[in-house]
């Protein structure tokens, strides 16, 4: 998105005045502010950045790439250095109600910016760590929902490798989502192991970066988010999203699509639960087979030319069970370098059940017999045995 | 950015000291070439600006500012004068204040009561208040770092009593300790069990985690690496030293540089403790750069071989910085973190590859904590650390428990100590060592739950959410 007056939904023009950290500003010490004096309006988006060390923050300020129109608004960006330890306790209980009150401004000037089209926010975090997880996904979404009551809150979770990124992964992310159950209206789960595999079989990456992962995610959101994701039915807002076609950049130019080349993989993939196009079981055919996942209503998105095409294939995605939407579709031109069709759906499946399950499970597991592992940590920053086990409850029982 | 303070105690841990200082300044000299005194130079540096007498401290600002003059976040502290007056007139001796040195002129004579008990009561104000007024210079103090040994007097008495201090100054900032422990074949001390097991009992109460390496382990890694000393036979201590220094730079790595997968220091506790008695961390680094690349080529290829390597080798018996054998006993949990252009999917192959042959315990089967940082080490394009807890750290206990008996049964050397201390503190000691023996081998024999198989665990989780799914998700 390098023009700014484009995305409207995205970004607002603001003037950006002299210094970051006037007399009035609400941020206590401890709270960097690290743009220099930048004069005249711009572009900013419309986001707060927000985490409890520096260095990423700050290097994401300091990224200026040629070419871009926009900027992060000075004083929407707050970081304090202690970290989060990896501990979702130490995220809500230590960090939750300073940090909030940090934000809380920030949070104010975005939304008025937005005037009355304000329709809610999107919650940008992890699952595993301890920012993520217990900061931004557990206490600044509740405070969010009970500020705005009648915003629509989407959280977009990451959820971590499988195999070893966060030892207490499992702990954190079913606290999490614990909460995001009460509090979020969709959280929409993507996975870092299939963000892996696609970058490695589909886009002909051979080491992939977490740059490279973060691509992913941020393309797809940006043509996701301008539609409704809010799943149909209320009290389970767990969704996720498969999308294609998945080619490298340089392969577009040489790649005729044609819309059921791209829909009839993608309505597979969503059916038997598989990131990418490749090896995908197609002897599931309907959803009476024990290996096909069963939806409850989905979004299917559609970007790129030849309208009539598109949703005839669309129209095979009643298959997967619920009411299905068809949304997007226009004549749109797409991007340089951006292959000309271009779909993607998303909504609540049973496809995650196995990783909650596995989530689920392992936390189960270390609370059956003998000592809680783990708990003495959580402990010394104010999580009480109940919070844990209103986790797990909510997974197991 | 968090800063952490190091507190070197003894002749073991100030030699390893000033090589921990010495190697943080080339560290950041290579990556910050414009002398700019930043958020990374801030972890470990205090930036100090002398006007004739007046001496101020200037802050990281906007993080554009010059080095004035550079102080260590830290103190040094012996009870002989030895070692430290040896490092008059060099510059790593202008880092320190006399503020933050403390010596005395007797030393400890090997014998951990007079470093805990005598030492300890004579100086403890002063230390209290030295350990204090490096806290206030801080402005986000996360850490402390002691380093000393086991087996001497002053390290283990003193260290032990001044992690004691820390746990009561400042409470929320967490402790580490990276321990020498005495080795069985090259023991010059006849009483380091004796202090040996009086300081693990101190180490466990105060500090969070310790990281304890072991000069056999050391000697054997140099002398792999083709380093001996010139006096041919005497132990290559610098080459020793330098590894274990090493060893904390690459643990502090992360929090230091900017990376792509962070581990904050606060997360290796979080995520490698389990269980408050369940704090030792054995540590390997692969490779293990001993001397300086001198004349070194400039790496440009990235060749994955070697990356793949670099994790086989930290991961083998040879690796680790204690002499034994992971591989045999039981993960607890285990970190793997990189330094250099190492990417995701260089963890997640080699992850893989290692899991399948070592053994993890069964609540914790996948019990990796990975970090990525892109800042390498000064001599080497590219390191891996590893902290892992295993099992197998209660044998070398065990072994120290040993040689502990040996002595204690006979009472030899023990009128030396019972004129500082009761002898009940030698009770308590050995009960607080045996049950940490005990808790480990638990974790190791503990076999699971035998009636639930892990499959079925996971399908009747999954029926679970699936059911809730198809059945329209009618609440929660």
């Amino acid at each position: 998105m390098n023009d700014p007056s484009k995305h409207p939904t995205f970004f607002t023009k603001v003037p950006v005045k002299g210094a970051a950290t006037s007399a009035d500003d609400p941020v206590p010490p401890k709270t960097g502010n690290a743009l220099p004096p930048q004069p005249t309006a711009a572009y900013v988006p419309r986001c707060v950045l927000l985490d409890t060390e520096a260095k990423v923050v700050s290097s994401i300020l300091r990224e200026r790439p040629p070419g871009r129109k926009w900027r992060y608004h000075p004083k929407c960006v707050h970081w304090r250095s202690a970290g989060a330890a990896n501990n979702w306790a130490y995220g809500y209980h230590r960090h939750g109600a300073t940090m909030m009150a940090t934000i809380e401004k920030s949070v104010q000037f975005q939304v008025d910016q937005c005037g009355a089209a304000f329709g809610g926010f999107v919650v940008l975090h992890s699952l595993a760590g301890g920012t993520g997880s217990g900061l931004a996904g557990s206490y600044i979404t509740e405070q969010l929902r009970a500020t705005y009551p009648a915003a629509t809150i989407i959280n977009q979770v990451i959820w971590p490798f499988a195999q070893g990124e966060v030892i207490v992964q499992n702990y954190n992310l079913v606290l999490t989502l614990a909460k995001l159950t009460q509090t979020s209206n969709a959280v929409l789960v993507l996975f870092n192991d299939h963000l892996h595999r696609i970058c490695q079989s589909r886009l002909a990456i051979a080491s992939p970066s977490f740059a490279d992962l973060n691509r992913i995610v941020a393309h797809l959101l940006a043509r996701l988010l301008p539609h409704n994701l809010v799943p149909p039915a209320a009290g389970f807002p767990l969704i996720t999203a498969y999308y294609g076609p998945q080619i490298p950049a340089a392969a577009v130019p040489f790649t005729t699509l044609t819309w059921s080349g791209v829909l009839n993989p993608l309505m597979q993939m969503a059916r038997t639960h598989t990131p990418t196009d490749e090896g995908l079981p197609w002897d599931v055919r309907d959803a009476a087979d024990p290996r096909a996942c069963v939806w409850n209503g989905a979004t299917v998105v559609l970007c790129g030319r030849g309208r009539g095409d598109a949703a005839d294939g669309a129209r095979a995605f009643r298959g997967l069970g619920g009411k299905v939407r068809v949304v997007g579709a226009r004549e749109v031109e797409s991007a340089a370098g951006e292959p000309d069709k271009w779909a993607a759906v998303v909504g609540p499946t049973s496809a995650l059940a196995a990783p909650l399950a596995r989530g689920a499970c392992k936390t189960a597991r270390a609370h059956v017999p003998g000592p809680a592992r783990f708990r003495h940590q959580y402990a010394r920053f104010g999580a009480a045995r109940t919070d844990a086990f209103a986790g797990s409850d909510w997974c197991c029982c | 950015m968090p800063q952490s303070l190091v507190i070197q105690v003894g002749q073991c841990g100030n030699q390893i000291g000033s090589r921990f200082w010495e190697q943080a300044l080339a560290e950041h000299s290579q990556t910050n070439r414009k002398a700019i005194y930043d958020e990374s130079m801030a972890t470990f540096f205090q930036n100090i600006e002398r006007r004739g007498k007046r001496r101020a401290a200037v802050p990281v600002g906007d993080g554009t500012g010059q080095i004035k003059g550079l102080e260590a976040r830290g103190l040094m502290i012996d009870m002989e004068e030895g070692v430290i007056n040896a490092m008059d007139g060099s510059p790593l001796r202008e880092l320190f204040t006399p503020d933050q040195i403390l010596t005395a002129t007797s030393g400890s004579g090997n014998n951990w009561a007079v470093g805990h008990h005598h030492y300890g009561v004579q100086y403890g104000d002063h230390l209290r208040d030295m350990i204090r007024k490096q806290a206030e210079a801080c402005d986000a103090l996360q850490s402390v770092f002691l380093i000393h040994s086991l087996g001497g007097g002053t390290g283990s008495g003193l260290g032990t009593r001044i992690a004691a201090f820390l746990a009561d100054e400042l409470p929320d900032v967490y402790r580490f300790a990276t321990v020498v422990a005495p080795s069985p074949q090259h023991d010059d001390v006849v009483t380091s069990p004796y202090n040996a097991v009086l300081a693990l009992r101190h180490l466990a109460e105060h500090a969070d985690a310790v990281v304890p390496v072991e000069n056999q382990a050391l000697m054997d890694i140099c002398a792999h690496a083709g380093v001996t000393d010139p006096k041919a036979d005497t132990k290559p201590f610098g080459a020793m030293n330098q590894i274990v220094a090493q060893l904390m730079l690459n643990m502090t790595a992360s929090m230091r540089f900017p990376g792509s997968l962070n581990v904050d220091i606060n997360e290796i506790t979080m995520n490698l403790v389990p269980f408050p008695a369940l704090k030792y961390l054995l540590a390997s680094m692969s490779p293990v750069a001993v001397r300086p690349a001198a004349g070194a080529p400039a790496a440009s290829v990235r060749v994955d071989r070697r990356v793949d390597q670099m994790f086989t080798e930290a991961f083998q018996p040879e690796a680790q910085l204690i002499k034994c054998n992971p591989r045999t006993s039981v993960y607890v949990a285990c970190a793997a973190m990189a330094r250099g252009a190492l990417q995701v999917s260089d963890l997640r192959r080699n992850i893989d590859r290692i899991q399948k042959q070592l053994q993890f315990v069964w609540w914790n089967q996948e019990g990796w904590k990975t970090g990525l940082c892109h800042v390498p080490p000064a001599t080497t394009t590219e390191s891996l650390l590893t902290l892992s807890n295993n099992t197998c750290i209660a044998q070398s206990f065990a072994g120290i428990k040993t040689r502990f008996m040996k002595l204690y049964t006979r009472k030899a050397n023990m009128h030396h100590y019972t004129e500082y201390m009761e002898k009940a503190e030698f009770t308590d000691a050995l009960a607080s060592l045996n049950s940490v023996i005990a808790e480990y081998r638990q974790v190791e024999r503990d076999p699971g739950p035998q009636d639930v198989e892990d499959d079925d665990w996971e399908a009747w989780a999954r029926a679970q959410v699936r059911g809730r799914v198809g059945s329209g998700m009618n609440g929660v």
